[in-house]
């Protein structure tokens, strides 16, 4: 009897351990209970004290020298270093000190390996980044690094800086996303910096329109086509100023013949591959001493993205005896990307050239596995991912690998559909002194223009526009990048990819990309906006913003003696020119005669309103559903295709233009009624809907535009509680204040080059990447109301808000 | 005295070994040390609960003390709404029911040893 009762409870005691042991018990999305739960080893362990860690001593054999690091009143880590490889270990040692499960999940995301931790849910996902051959640019790009020993030391430094902090953790040290997705972190190298720089890529240059634009070509004709979809908006103010001479021989480029592929008789069955919000931009400027109050140029950032928690950057100061820089980094890739040191600040914004283009594969075959360019056959290589799914078998998928790139669509109903995927991020580079994390590891000791121009020869994509400003008072901006030359018109549908003559001639070379130095006008500013005026003299094609860059110019042009508030304003300016044009336009043909006393009052609003996003804006709520009903009745021949192929939708410009000038276009014709309908109608009956579907929230006076847009910070794994909540402030898509639902400045920052260089910055977020702690979200309440901090910029380990030291040595 | 002496044990032991072993060395040696101490089962039970909740409850609440209650706030929200207290409670119940099934297995394990 007593042995029955001792074996029972041993056997119950020994069953429910195990339970509070099992990863996702009986389905459950949890990790072990008993490893989470428990106050020594779990959760709690995160919980960080609110007062700082005494200082700490950092003993590792790789470093060649001592190095100092101030944690200020921000946790902004202020590295003092002998050498840059040291800076680098340190830079790699405190990220992960802070960043490393953002680091390891970003990580894991790009290269297709979520499924190994997440399990099968993620397995498709992880496929299709397979497919996309993210792993394989990352690769390609670590062997071009490997090419110069320099730049590949510093990868390495930066990677045991980030391994050291690794070893130093016991399961209870590590971060609270480790534990609550059961899976332990693993060890850094250059190919995980490799793929954080591939993902960058991949949010910043693989929007690619080919299928859409291509099934709208297909489903309206050539000419209904051109009149929805033109390439070039009128109204463009282009980021180089149109005075600006290009002054090169042109490599010609050979004009080609329609590149569509010959049988496509119908539409592509495809939906586009996920890419980030066409909102995702940025805003940059420079000033010279001509237009500032004190004779000091100015330069401006601030890049628009997911805002997220952990916040994607980290602000960090690197001090070495070549270089004092300070400005924000990406965790996972080593050096400053956006900042500024002593002499020169640089900062900036996407170009949105399209790079990647989609070519119709040719098969020999059925069997898919050889295929024709020019009559010639080629065997097509085969790659077989190994996609590992937790807890079960891992899945294979055989990806077919073409000249022009990976084979990303298969149709298995048609031999004729098949689409590979040409993009400039897949390239090896061709050989060259240096390549991208040189690009950053010399703009941050640049000195001058000169400096500036050579650090960019070593960076090929995403292209970005590179503003600079240097305290000799020279400003310039280059749209720089590995940019293809394409013929008039390739690129913005898919092409027959049996003709070689199809491919991209070649690339621009680096000094005959846009650029320009010192304009008369005084300033350089780019917002994503078409990059040049027609004198250009290569094509391109691509996703440009149309408001944001012409609201710069339009401010910028007629400001001087501009101070740092100034800067402050403009950065925070919720000013919408679409506000502007699309309310004129439309409470000019809104017919007042079929209106409502009510309704009559929202047009006295829209009247009085001032085109401004504040937060308490209702007027601005009651536009935008406006706006967004009168495009859709508009469209609505778009639309009604839409369900059934993934179709390119007509710019915002263009559907104000034909507001402005083509009111009585067919387009404005309801399909579905009887009666045929103009602007007029279409406007009056969209400002009605809005109006009704809106009541209710209109209400509550409190309902404001604020609220309508509900901009919070959400956390990376989308987990309850870990997001901020709603923020009351204003902004729009198309004002500089760009601030959206979950996208927006993801960092701002003024620099003024005077005799010392003073600096603003502040991101929706902080510095640590762990929840518990106090600088999970501390910057986030004062980004909202527009505000900034000064940024200590050192020039000795000195500061007194100096939280603690971290001290390395060999 | 027994029981004083079993609790104090209980407590500072598993305190010092769950610093080096995974939680489930709270079972484990509050079971052993019944065993030896030749604590009775229900005694044994009662101890273990109180002791796995005064452990993993205070350890909790003294962290969320240093830490403000910012993360149990977040953690609860993950736990469908939770409360910091209502965290606190659901560290401190897996502890003492724990402790207490470990506790008093060691027990019986005792008394079937003793009438051998």
């Amino acid at each position: 009897m007593r042995l029955l009762k001792f074996v029972l409870l041993f056997a119950l005691t020994i069953f429910l351990v195990i339970i509070a042991n099992m990863h996702q018990p009986f389905g459950a999305p949890l990790p072990p209970i008993g490893h989470l739960l428990n106050p020594f080893s779990g959760f709690w362990q995160n919980a960080e004290s609110d007062q700082s860690p005494d200082n700490l001593q950092i003993q590792d054999p790789f470093l060649q020298d001592e190095v100092e690091v101030l944690m200020d009143d921000r946790l902004v880590p202020h590295i003092f270093a002998q050498n840059i490889s040291d800076a680098y270990f340190a830079q790699g040692y405190v990220t992960a000190m802070h960043r490393l499960w953002q680091m390891d999940l970003s990580v894991r995301a790009a290269g297709g390996r979520l499924a190994e931790v997440v399990g099968p849910r993620a397995a498709k996902r992880d496929q299709l980044q397979r497919r996309k051959g993210m792993l394989m640019a990352a690769q390609n790009a670590l062997e071009s690094w490997k090419r110069n020993p320099e730049e590949f030391a510093l990868l390495q430094a930066y990677a045991k800086g980030v391994n050291a902090y690794i070893n130093t953790l016991a399961p209870a040290d590590y971060p609270l996303g480790y534990k609550l997705m059961n899976f332990e972190p693993e060890e850094w190298t250059p190919l995980h910096t490799a793929l954080f720089f591939k993902s960058m890529a991949e949010t910043l240059c693989f929007r690619n329109y080919d299928l859409r634009e291509t099934n709208a070509r297909q489903s309206f004709g050539p000419e209904l086509f051109d009149y929805l979809y033109p390439e070039v908006n009128p109204k463009q103010i282009p980021i180089i100023p149109l005075e600006t001479a290009f002054d090169f021989d042109t490599i010609p480029t050979p004009s080609k013949e329609s590149a569509l592929p010959g049988n496509l008789t119908q539409v592509m069955p495809y939906e586009s591959l996920p890419m980030s919000p066409p909102s995702t931009g940025s805003n940059n400027w420079a000033v010279n001493a001509s237009k500032t109050a004190n004779g000091n140029p100015i330069l401006c950032n601030d890049p628009h993205l997911n805002l997220t928690l952990p916040s994607i950057w980290f602000e960090i100061q690197l001090h070495t005896p070549d270089r004092n820089v300070y400005g924000v980094s990406l965790p996972g890739i080593p050096g400053v990307i956006i900042g500024f040191n002593e002499n020169i600040a640089w900062g900036i914004t996407n170009a949105g050239h399209d790079v990647l283009d989609w070519y119709r594969i040719d098969w020999t075959d059925e069997k898919k596995d050889a295929y024709y360019i020019d009559g010639e056959v080629y065997q097509v290589e085969t790659l077989v991912e190994i996609i590992r799914v937790r807890g079960e078998e891992s899945i294979l998928d055989t990806v077919k690998y073409t000249k022009w790139g990976p084979v990303v669509y298969e149709d298995p109903t048609s031999p004729y559909h098949d689409l590979a995927m040409r993009w400039v991020a897949h390239d090896v580079p061709e050989e060259r002194p240096f390549y991208e994390i040189s690009t950053f590891l010399k703009l941050n000791a640049a000195k001058n223009y000169e400096d500036y121009s050579e650090a960019l020869t070593g960076y090929d994509s995403p292209a970005q526009n590179f503003v600079f400003a240097s305290k000799d008072d020279d400003i310039a901006l280059k749209i720089n990048g590995r940019l293809p030359i394409k013929a008039k018109g390739q690129g913005r549908f898919i092409q027959e990819g049996n003709r070689s003559a199809n491919a991209w001639s070649g690339f621009i070379p680096k000094s005959q990309i846009p650029a320009a130095l010192n304009p008369e006008q005084g300033y350089l500013a780019s917002a994503n906006q078409r990059s040049t005026g027609p004198d250009y003299p290569y094509y391109y094609n691509a996703g440009f913003d149309d408001y944001r860059g012409r609201s710069i110019n339009r401010l910028l042009s007629k400001m001087n003696n501009i101070t740092i508030e100034d800067m402050k304003a403009l950065q925070n300016n919720s000013f919408s020119i679409l506000a502007e044009e699309g309310t004129q336009a439309m409470l000019k043909l809104l017919d007042s005669t079929q209106l409502t006393e009510e309704e009559k009052k929202w047009q006295q609003e829209l009247q009085n309103w001032d085109y401004v996003y504040t937060a308490d804006s209702r007027a601005a709520v009651v536009f935008e559903d406006w706006y967004d009903l009168a495009y859709e009745m508009t469209f609505d021949e778009v639309i009604a295709l839409a369900d059934s192929m993934d179709i390119k939708y007509p710019e915002s410009w263009r559907f104000i233009e034909l507001l402005e000038m083509d009111t009585a276009s067919t387009i404005f014709d309801d399909q579905q009624t009887t009666t045929v309908e103009d602007a007029q109608d279409i406007v009056t009956a969209a400002f009605q809907k809005a109006l009704t579907e809106l009541k209710e929230k209109l209400q509550d006076p409190a309902y404001d535009w604020a609220k309508h847009k509900g901009t919070h910070i959400r956390h990376l794994a989308n987990l309850p509680g870990f997001s901020s909540g709603e923020l009351d402030m204003g902004g729009h898509a198309e004002a500089l204040n760009s601030v959206k639902n979950a996208h927006g400045p993801s960092w701002r920052m003024i620099v003024e080059l005077g005799a010392e260089v003073k600096a603003l910055g502040i991101y929706p977020g902080g510095q640590s990447g762990n929840p518990g702690s106090r600088f999970y979200d501390n910057m986030i309440s004062d980004w909202s109301k527009g505000e900034y901090y000064q940024l200590h910029f050192l020039k000795k380990p000195e500061l007194d808000q100096t939280l603690y030291e971290i001290n390395f040595s060999k | 005295m027994k029981p004083i002496t079993y609790t104090v044990l209980l407590i500072v032991g598993a305190f010092l070994l769950q610093q080096i072993l995974p939680w489930w060395i709270l079972p484990l040696y509050a079971g052993v040390l019944a065993f030896v101490l030749k604590i009775r089962p229900l005694a044994a039970f009662l101890l273990g609960l109180l002791c796995g909740a005064l452990l993993w409850g205070g350890m909790a609440f003294w962290l969320d003390l240093q830490n403000n209650s910012r993360l149990s706030v977040r953690m609860g929200e993950l736990f469908g709404g939770l409360s910091p207290n209502m965290m606190i409670v659901a560290t401190a119940l897996p502890g003492a029911v724990f402790a207490a099934l470990g506790a008093c297995t060691g027990s019986l394990g005792r008394q079937y040893v003793s009438t051998e």
